[in-house]
C-alpha cells in the first residue's frame, strides 16, 4: 500500500502510529498462532439447560436418572444419579464437566461423575438372547438416492445428516445401496439421523473383545444364539464395538470453581479411551446432596503435547488425501 | 455526527486511516490463505471461522477506510503497473481455479477453460478497453 509512506503525519503521530503497527502485527501474529493451535488440539463443547430444556441449542443428549426417565427439571436428589450422552467427533485428552446450579440450590458435597465410551445404542442393558425362534427382525439398509444416504429400519427411513455421521457411526461406505426417491419413498420418513441419534432396531454389533454378535431391539441388546444364521441374511456389515468401553471408566470428584456463580467441575483423564470404538461418552454424575442444576457442560479437549500434535498433523494428511484421492 | 468527523479530521484521522490499511491488507492475505485452506481441506476453517463474518469485517474496514480518505482528502493514483500484489493475486485465482477444477474430468476441464477465458476476453474487450 504505497499510499501509507506518502501520508505524512507529525512527529508525535508518527511515534503513535509505528507503535500501532507493531501492536497489530504482533497481534496478527498471536491470532494465527491461536488458530493453528485451534485448527491441531481442538476442542468440542456441549451444553444443556434445564430452564430451557427443549431447546434445540441443547447439545447434551437426554439427561436422564438410571431408570432412564428424562430429567427436565435439573432437580437431583441425594444419593441419585444424573445420565447423560454426549457426542463428539474425534479422539480427546480430557473432558471438562461443569454444573451450574440455580441460586437457590445447596451445595454440591461429595458428589462424583464417571465416564463410558462406545456407541449410544451398544449402551443398552442386554437382553435374552435371540434365538432362531424370535428372529423376525428386518435388517437395516443403506440406500442412496439424488446424493443423500439414508438408513431403513422396520418400514422407518432416516436420512443420514452428513459424511461425519455416517462415518462416526461405524457404517461401511460398501454397503451402501444404489435406490430411488420410489423405494426410499415407500418407508415412513423420519427427522435427520444425527451424531445425536442411536442406531435403530435391527442393527448388528459385533464385540470385538468377546467376538459375540447382538443385535438392538426394543432398546436392549440381544445376543445372537446362532451368528452363523443371522449374518447371511443382513444388508449390511455388523459395527464393531468394543465390550470393554463399557468396563472401562474414568471418573473424577466435583469441586467448587473459583467463580461467583454456584459453579461445581472436574477433569476427566479419557486419554486412554482414545483406543476404545465408540461416538458416544455416557457420564453418570453421582450427588451426595440435594442439587437443582441449571446448566450442564462438557467441553472435550486436547491436551499440548508432542503426541496431540503428531496425531493432528496424520489426521490432516489423510484429509487432504481422502480430498484429493478419495478414501 | 459533525462533532466525530471535525475530531477524524487532521492527524488522527491520518493515522486510523494508515493503520487500517495495515489491518485491511493483513485480513486480505488472510482471507486468500483460508481460502486456500478451505479449498484444499474442506470444513478446516469453516468449523471453526465463519467466512461472511470475515467477509463483512473487511468490508467494514474498507468502508472506513473511504469515509476517512474521503473527509481528510487523500487522494492516491491507481499506477498501472504491474505490482507485487498483482502478481500475488494472479497466483491466488490460479489456485483457486486450479483447485476448483480438479475433480472434473479432462474434458470438462477443457471446455470450463475455454469458456471462462472466452468469457474474459469478451468483458475486457468491451467494457475495460472501451
Amino acid at each position: 500500500m504505497p499510499v501509507n509512506n506518502e501520508l505524512q503525519l507529525n512527529e508525535h503521530w508518527q511515534k503513535i502510529y509505528k507503535i500501532s503497527r507493531i501492536f497489530v502485527y504482533v497481534a496478527f501474529i498471536l491470532t494465527l498462532l491461536y488458530a493453528c493451535y485451534l485448527v491441531l488440539f481442538p476442542s468440542a463443547s456441549f451444553t444443556f439447560s434445564f430452564k430451557n430444556p427443549d431447546s434445540s441449542k441443547n447439545t447434551i443428549v437426554s439427561p436422564r436418572d438410571k431408570n432412564g426417565t428424562l430429567n427436565k427439571n435439573g432437580k437431583v436428589k441425594s444419593g441419585d444419579t444424573l445420565v447423560f450422552d454426549t457426542n463428539p467427533i474425534g479422539d480427546f485428552s480430557e473432558a471438562v464437566v461443569k454444573f451450574t446450579l440455580e441460586k437457590k440450590s445447596g451445595p454440591v458435597q461429595n458428589s462424583s461423575v464417571s465416564t463410558k465410551r462406545s456407541y449410544r445404542s451398544f449402551f443398552y442393558p442386554e437382553g435374552e438372547k435371540l434365538t432362531n425362534a424370535d428372529n423376525n427382525v428386518e435388517y437395516p439398509k443403506l440406500l442412496s438416492s439424488a446424493n443423500s444416504v439414508f438408513l431403513t429400519s422396520q418400514g422407518k427411513i432416516w436420512p443420514i445428516a452428513d459424511v461425519a455421521t455416517f462415518e462416526s457411526m461405524g457404517f461401511n461406505w460398501n454397503d451402501v445401496q444404489k435406490s430411488n426417491s420410489e423405494e426410499t419413498g415407500s418407508y415412513e420418513k423420519q427427522k435427520l439421523f444425527t451424531l445425536k441419534s442411536p442406531q435403530p432396531d435391527g442393527i448388528v454389533f459385533l464385540d470385538k473383545s468377546s467376538g459375540k454378535y447382538y443385535v438392538i431391539k426394543n432398546e436392549t441388546k440381544r445376543e445372537l444364539a446362532n451368528p452363523e444364521v443371522v449374518l447371511p441374511n443382513l444388508n449390511m456389515h455388523p459395527i464393531t464395538a468394543d465390550g470393554k468401553g463399557l468396563n472401562t471408566e474414568e471418573m473424577c470428584q466435583l469441586k467448587k470453581s473459583f467463580s461467583i456463580f454456584k459453579k461445581y467441575s472436574c477433569i476427566i483423564p479419557i486419554e486412554k479411551m482414545q483406543s476404545i470404538i465408540g461416538n458416544d461418552y455416557q457420564f453418570k454424575a453421582g450427588f451426595g446432596s440435594d442439587v437443582n442444576i441449571q446448566n450442564a457442560n462438557v467441553t472435550f479437549k486436547k491436551t499440548f503435547n508432542v503426541k496431540n500434535l503428531k496425531s493432528a498433523i496424520s489426521i490432516l494428511k489423510l484429509r487432504l488425501t481422502a480430498n484429493y484421492y478419495g478414501q | 455526527m459533525d462533532k466525530i468527523k471535525k475530531i477524524l479530521i487532521g492527524d488522527l484521522g491520518i493515522f486510523l486511516y494508515k493503520i487500517l490499511n495495515d489491518i485491511l491488507l493483513l485480513l486480505i492475505i488472510s482471507y486468500a490463505m483460508l481460502l486456500i485452506s478451505e479449498g484444499a481441506m474442506p470444513g478446516l476453517v469453516s468449523a471453526h471461522l465463519s467466512f461472511t463474518r470475515l467477509t463483512l469485517i473487511i468490508f467494514v474496514i474498507l468502508g472506513m477506510i473511504i469515509y476517512l480518505g474521503k473527509i481528510n482528502e487523500i487522494n492516491f493514483k491507481i499506477e498501472n503497473k504491474k505490482t507485487a500484489l498483482f502478481g500475488g493475486l494472479v497466483i491466488f485465482y490460479a489456485v483457486l481455479i486450479i483447485n476448483s477444477l480438479l475433480k472434473f474430468a479432462w474434458w470438462e476441464i477443457g471446455v470450463i477453460t475455454i469458456a471462462s477465458v472466452a468469457l474474459l476476453y469478451y468483458l475486457y474487450k468491451n467494457f475495460i478497453e472501451s
